[in-house]
């Protein structure tokens, strides 16, 4: 009897040091992030822009790009609240559909992410004032949309860095 | 001896699981919220449209500010992605320290809390002849800047983060 609490005793210290070591590891690992497997050191907007040729035909435009990832690996909910041009539209959401492997969760991750992506796009020539102001204009409301849309607590947000189409560099 | 076994396992069970089932639950039992009582739920920015006067020649487009909570509803590290007058920039920060009171923070005392402010105070529409003109192409490339400095700033996962909704000037849009 002396033997069979000893053994479970035993047991259970083993397994609860055992499970403290993962847990340790899960802390450390709780984060969602991307992976590439062609290039590591890639970010979203590097396999993004890898895909992407910078859009010379459209009018300049600033689009938050969200979507919900799952941890079994697959996306859906693509969404913005900008005036994207359709065609650019339906190729960015095929390149964000092409990095559903490459999205990896932390052992201790929720079920699924939002990512917000901002994606940057156009040729600056074809920006009129009243294209500028829209512009202004068109930011603001989806940053408001987008908070609207989530709410306050951020926490279930994975923020990539922006896909960028300009080359000027702004002098204050 | 039968019954032995039985609180063995019990035991086996109950000594293995506890520390992770309160481990889960610290997890989810932190936020921040603000709460005015001359405001509807979470209208931060709203309270500081009333709390602030922008002059309406202000140079400056659009930016995001961060500020960190502690537990104690204390603001710490004020941080701006792009430049504003010294003016705006006192006053938006005088605003949102006496807001302190306002904020309900529920965490640790070693956890923090980021809050997110986007701010939008130009009107591009603006005709008065001293305004400098909105420059477009300008106004796009700083906002690259802005999105690059917010991610370098808060990183990839906002666990930490409040974000609130867009501040920009009354009756602006």
């Amino acid at each position: 009897m002396e033997n069979t609490v000893i053994k479970t005793f035993t047991t259970s210290l083993f397994i609860m040091l055992g499970l403290t070591f993962c847990n340790g590891q899960s802390v450390k690992e709780n984060m969602f992030f991307f992976e590439d497997p062609i290039n590591k050191n890639n970010e979203f907007n590097g396999f993004f822009s890898y895909r992407f040729d910078r859009d010379y035909n459209s009018d300049q435009s600033i689009t938050l790009i969200m979507f919900k990832v799952y941890n079994d690996g697959h996306i859906d909910s693509i969404k913005n609240w900008g005036d994207l041009d359709k065609n650019v539209e339906s190729e960015v959401y095929k390149i964000i559909m092409q990095s559903e492997p490459c999205w990896k969760f932390g052992l201790n991750s929720s079920s699924f992410k939002f990512v917000i992506f901002p994606f940057f796009n156009g040729s600056p020539s074809k920006l009129t004032p009243q294209k500028a102001n829209s512009l202004y204009r068109s930011v603001y409301e989806q940053l408001a949309l987008i908070r609207q849309y989530v709410g306050p607590d951020f926490s279930n947000i994975y923020l990539s860095y922006p896909k960028k189409a300009s080359y000027i560099i702004v002098e204050e | 001896m039968a019954k032995m076994k039985i609180y063995s396992c019990l035991f086996f069970y109950i000594f293995l699981f506890s520390p992770y089932v309160s481990f889960s639950q610290k997890e989810n039992n932190s936020s921040l919220s603000f709460n005015h009582p001359s405001y509807p739920a979470e209208a931060f920015s709203e309270y500081l449209q009333d709390s602030i006067k922008v002059d309406k020649q202000v140079k400056s487009s659009a930016l995001f500010i961060l500020f960190k909570f502690n537990s104690k509803s204390e603001i710490s590290e004020f941080k701006l992605s792009g430049e504003m007058t010294s003016k705006i920039t006192d006053d938006l920060k005088n605003a949102i320290l006496k807001s302190a009171p306002f904020w309900i923070t529920s965490f640790p005392d070693n956890v923090y809390k980021w809050v997110v402010l986007p701010v939008f105070l130009e009107n591009p529409t603006s005709t008065l002849a001293t305004k400098t003109k909105f420059d477009g192409n300008a106004f796009f490339s700083k906002m690259e800047i802005q999105f690059e400095w917010l991610r370098m700033n808060v990183g990839s996962n906002l666990t930490d983060v409040y974000f609130s909704a867009p501040f920009s000037s009354k009756n602006q849009f």
